[in-house]
């Protein structure tokens, strides 16, 4: 389902200060591009926007780390004291709503 | 007795005053974690003492994924990437500090995480830990840090069902 201002319902005004020497960058890179700046400015940033929010919510493990990831994985350890006695204080101390 | 709270569900006097010390949490909290837990990026729950927040943290969904997949078939992993439950954010007011609110915090994370994965499928808690002194309180409590990002640290949904929330 498309939200307001996405994709072609173009609903929401975005006003962007720069300085004169960046969007004449902007506008040649468009140009090479054969797009118009709006539509430039805006793929750019949908491109990091996804970029950032894929950093935010992904964690990439390289070999030896996803061994030892899936290995835990596998044979959970046990709850250790530390934690065991931090779950008691909680459950007597703190009301959860 | 000490509460949580998600964050729409008090006002924002509760939490106006907050100041942990690092200005990007006090900003997060003070300016977007309500409209965050609204728009479901991230769920905001606070530790109130007296109807004040004295600490707060941040639960979201995320997913692990490898460079490369595992050249046997790894038994145990039925979904790839592999979604887990994220901490982060986690903070305790100035005034506050070295009092154990930290472990309330960490505690009542693990609760409502703990309940959430008896309805979606979350394999692991990872942490989000500033630096070396907040991933060694995450080690205390049994969290392993990852290989290759020391401030990632985790541990498994299973280790956590052992306690009775």
């Amino acid at each position: 389902m498309k939200e307001k201002g996405e994709g072609s319902m173009k609903q929401e005004r975005l006003d962007v200060r720069t300085s004169a020497s960046e969007k004449k960058r902007f506008e040649a890179a468009a140009c090479l591009l054969g797009m118009n700046l709006s539509s430039f400015l805006r793929m750019s940033a949908l491109e990091k926007s996804l970029e950032v929010l894929r950093q935010n919510d992904t964690i990439i493990l390289s070999d030896s780390a996803r061994d030892a990831f899936l290995n835990a994985l596998q044979k959970p350890p046990k709850a250790n004291k530390e934690l065991k006695k931090a779950f008691k204080e909680y459950k007597n101390l703190v009301e959860r709503e | 007795m000490y509460k949580t709270k998600a964050i729409d569900e008090v006002s924002a006097r509760t939490y106006n005053d907050f100041s942990c010390g690092i200005e990007a949490l006090d900003t997060y909290l003070h300016r977007y974690a309500k409209n965050n837990h609204k728009k479901n990026i991230g769920k905001t729950f606070l530790l109130l003492q007296e109807e004040l927040a004295i600490g707060f943290y941040t639960i979201s969904m995320g997913s692990v994924e490898f460079q490369k997949l595992p050249s046997k078939i790894q038994m145990g992993i039925p979904k790839y990437p592999i979604p887990v439950a994220r901490i982060g954010r986690l903070a305790v007011d100035k005034t506050c500090k070295n009092r154990g609110f930290g472990k309330f915090l960490l505690l009542d994370a693990l609760a409502r995480i703990s309940e959430a994965s008896k309805v979606i499928a979350a394999y692991c808690v990872i942490v989000d830990a500033k630096d070396e002194e907040a991933a060694n309180f995450y080690k205390k409590f049994g969290f392993e840090a990852s290989k290759d990002v020391a401030l990632a640290l985790f541990l498994p949904i299973s280790t956590i069902s052992e306690l009775n929330f």
